[in-house]
């Protein structure tokens, strides 16, 4: 007769019990053939018995959880065709022919070279710390003031290294529950790389705001960013790095970027342009970079006013 | 001013009785409250020999805050006006100070201000609410002025008798009943009034004022003031800032929620460092490139602003300039201008200028922008 396996699923790594027996109990309590220790399981939860004709019968000994059977809690159930998924009390579990296909194997993140960026532990170092120095510099740019060292240390900490450590921290405890492993190494790196490429990309934008004297790539950016770039960013990192599937890795995503998204959506100036929110701030573009680079092009008084001239009336808000 | 529900007084003033003896002259901003709701409120006089009757608007002088009412009866004889006396001449303010009944205010004659466009006599003597309106005598108890506002401390302001005449003989403004008729004509006034104004500053010869490296014009009109405006700085600043600010003194008065117009400021900044690298310069630059116009006014009031961007060359030297306007929401034609330019083009020196004009039409100010910016100079 075929060999068969019981798989049980779990977070982390599942387990696989070969069906040797006719007749299999499987409950809680110890003296069945499998044992799970799930409390949703009852002590003699469901009876396996395969029939002489090679069909499976699976019996409800339980009526407390019953398991599933394409939907129905029958006592029990007639099948002729594998897998046979189904339920013991929270558990999934589905019973496989030995020879059942699996999944292609994914290459390991760092794909075993030492000096990869992904999970390595001296790029889990040296980003943080260029993080700390990207922050630093931030405080050193947009201070005008005779530097103090405490003032610095206190910035660095306040805006840059506890920020990244919650981030850290949380994202490490998010992906302990969801791969049943700390990955703070991987979370680390990941981390990093987003706060130094938003950095980059928030110097790039404010000079592309300015070449075109408006206030649209900077609004795009911090809308995308929340929106688009920050769920993104978690969905590739949950595809590929900890081998989540695709759909379940962009709803996990948007779950967890929510907390960012959700505010940003609510407070957004995107949105306030659009719903010509009032303001008594003449909303003027104020950049002033000092690479002076820009699109339109430099004309002399009497041709600013000449076009100035056809400046529209302020819209009225209602 | 009276609600015309329940027959009681919502705000009070003082007038006094000119022309044919059926006319009454007070402050505009005494029957503001008319423009803004004149199904609601109605004027209404009390003699001081215990006469009442209701008063029509004939005709408005807004920009000098005067109005020329008239009565349906004959109230009583006109009072006659006469030329200012000489600088430090006694004069007698008279009014309802808080509705205590018309008393006499004593001063002296401070003269003309040309600050204010000349359309204000300074009266060294105490005005109260409940005077405005009222008329200021001379010692032959001829009219000199129209009381109009206070600054406390025994300064107080007077409308010049000569634009009471001017407003007599203004074509009566006809039965301006409904609220968009009144504030129309109340609209083409301050228009008029500040295009002269612009008209007056751009006929003139202007001052210059020199900040580092630039000349800039100084006092442009007499009703200018400039002074120096540079905050202190702390001592671990590592840039210098020199600001100097001038504005004119003679508002108009608007209606009770928009208050006061015709304000007209231009600022210059001037920044500059030598410990400040490129970069750290401009942070700071740009941070301090954020000028307003300060009120409150509310969406029912104004419009958004609308702004637009142009790189501008003035004096040679490239600037990022950004012109800005909104509308009076119930004063058609009425703007609020703020325009504003940095200058570009250098690592550690920088410089804005700042203009600013409130209830005035948009187009007119433009002329006055470009002489501004055409009198700029750059010393290298």
């Amino acid at each position: 007769m075929e060999a068969l396996i019981l798989e049980i699923k779990t977070a982390g790594l599942h387990s696989y019990h070969e069906l040797e027996k006719d007749q299999i109990r499987v409950g809680r309590a110890l003296d069945n053939d499998i044992i799970l220790s799930d409390p949703t399981v009852a002590p003699h939860h469901l009876r396996i018995t395969r029939l002489e004709d090679g069909q499976i019968h699976l019996e409800n000994l339980s009526t407390v959880n019953p398991s599933h059977f394409k939907g129905k809690a029958d006592a029990s159930f007639h099948h002729d065709q594998l897998p046979i998924d189904f339920k013991l009390g929270r558990i999934t579990a589905a019973i496989l022919p030995r020879d059942h296909v699996v999944e292609d194997t994914r290459s390991l993140a760092g794909n075993g070279h030492s000096f990869h960026l992904f999970g390595n532990l001296i790029w889990a170092i040296l980003l943080p710390l260029a993080c700390l120095l990207v922050g630093a510099m931030e405080f050193y740019l947009d201070s005008y003031k005779v530097i103090k060292w405490d003032a610095l240390f206190a910035y660095v900490l306040r805006e840059t290294a506890l920020g990244l450590a919650a981030y850290i921290v949380g994202l490490s405890i998010i992906e302990r529950l969801l791969v049943n492993r700390w990955e703070i190494k991987l979370v680390t790196t990941c981390a990093c790389l987003v706060y130094l490429l938003y950095v980059l990309a928030a110097a790039l934008i404010s000079q592309v705001s300015y070449f075109y004297s408006s206030h649209w790539p900077l609004i795009l950016f911090d809308t995308g960013w929340m929106l688009f770039l920050i769920p993104t960013a978690i969905s590739l990192y949950l595809i590929h790095i900890s081998h989540l599937k695709s759909g379940r890795s962009v709803l996990l995503a948007i779950f967890i970027s929510s907390p960012f998204s959700l505010p940003a959506i609510m407070d957004d100036s995107m949105l306030k342009y659009l719903i010509d929110d009032f303001s008594t701030a003449a909303d003027y573009h104020k950049a002033l970079a000092p690479l002076n680079w820009h699109l339109s092009e430099t004309v002399p008084i009497d041709k600013f006013i000449q076009q100035a001239k056809q400046l529209d009336s302020g819209q009225f808000v209602d | 001013m009276l609600n015309r529900e329940t027959g009681k007084k919502s705000s009070i003033g003082s007038g006094f009785i000119v022309g044919d003896g059926s006319q009454v002259v007070t402050n505009y901003h005494v029957i503001g409250q008319i423009i803004q709701e004149p199904e609601r409120f109605y004027i209404s006089f009390l003699s001081r020999d215990g006469h009442e009757g209701e008063l029509h608007i004939e005709a408005l002088d807004v920009a000098h805050d005067l109005a020329l009412l008239r009565s349906e009866t004959m109230i009583g004889e006109a009072t006659r006006s006469s030329d200012l006396p000489p600088q430090g001449a006694p004069v007698f303010a008279m009014g309802n100070p808080l509705d205590l009944g018309l008393s006499i205010a004593v001063g002296t004659n401070g003269g003309i201000l040309n600050q204010t466009d000349d359309s204000r006599i300074l009266f060294s003597g105490s005005l109260n609410p409940g005077m405005s309106g009222g008329p200021t005598f001379n010692d032959q108890g001829e009219v000199i002025g129209i009381n109009v506002a206070t600054a406390r401390n025994d300064i107080s302001f007077i409308v010049p008798a000569r634009f009471l005449n001017n407003l007599m003989a203004q074509q009566a403004i006809g039965e301006l009943t409904n609220e968009a008729a009144l504030k129309a004509e109340v609209s083409r006034q301050i228009i008029e009034y500040e295009s002269g104004y612009i008209e007056q500053i751009l006929n003139r010869d202007w001052s210059s004022v020199e900040l580092r490296q630039l000349t800039l014009p100084g006092i442009i009109s007499p009703t200018i003031r400039c002074w120096d405006n540079s905050a202190k700085l702390n001592t671990s600043a590592l840039y210098k800032r020199f600001q100097i600010r001038c504005a004119n003194k003679n508002n108009v008065y608007l209606d009770d929620t928009n208050q006061f117009v015709g304000d007209l400021s231009y600022e210059y900044y001037w920044l500059e460092s030598e410990q400040l690298n490129h970069i750290r310069f401009y942070n700071l630059y740009e941070k301090l490139n954020k000028d307003q116009i300060e009120n409150r006014l509310n969406e029912d009031v104004v419009s958004n602003f609308n702004c637009d961007t142009w790189f501008i060359n003035i004096a040679s030297q490239e600037f990022k300039a950004n012109m800005c306007r909104r509308e009076y929401v119930e004063y058609q034609g009425l703007s609020d201008v703020l325009f504003t330019a940095a200058m570009l083009g250098h690592a550690n020196k920088g410089f804005f200028i700042t203009f600013i004009m409130t209830g005035v039409n948009y187009q007119s100010t433009l002329p006055l922008v470009q002489r501004i910016l055409e009198h700029i100079e750059w010393k290298p």
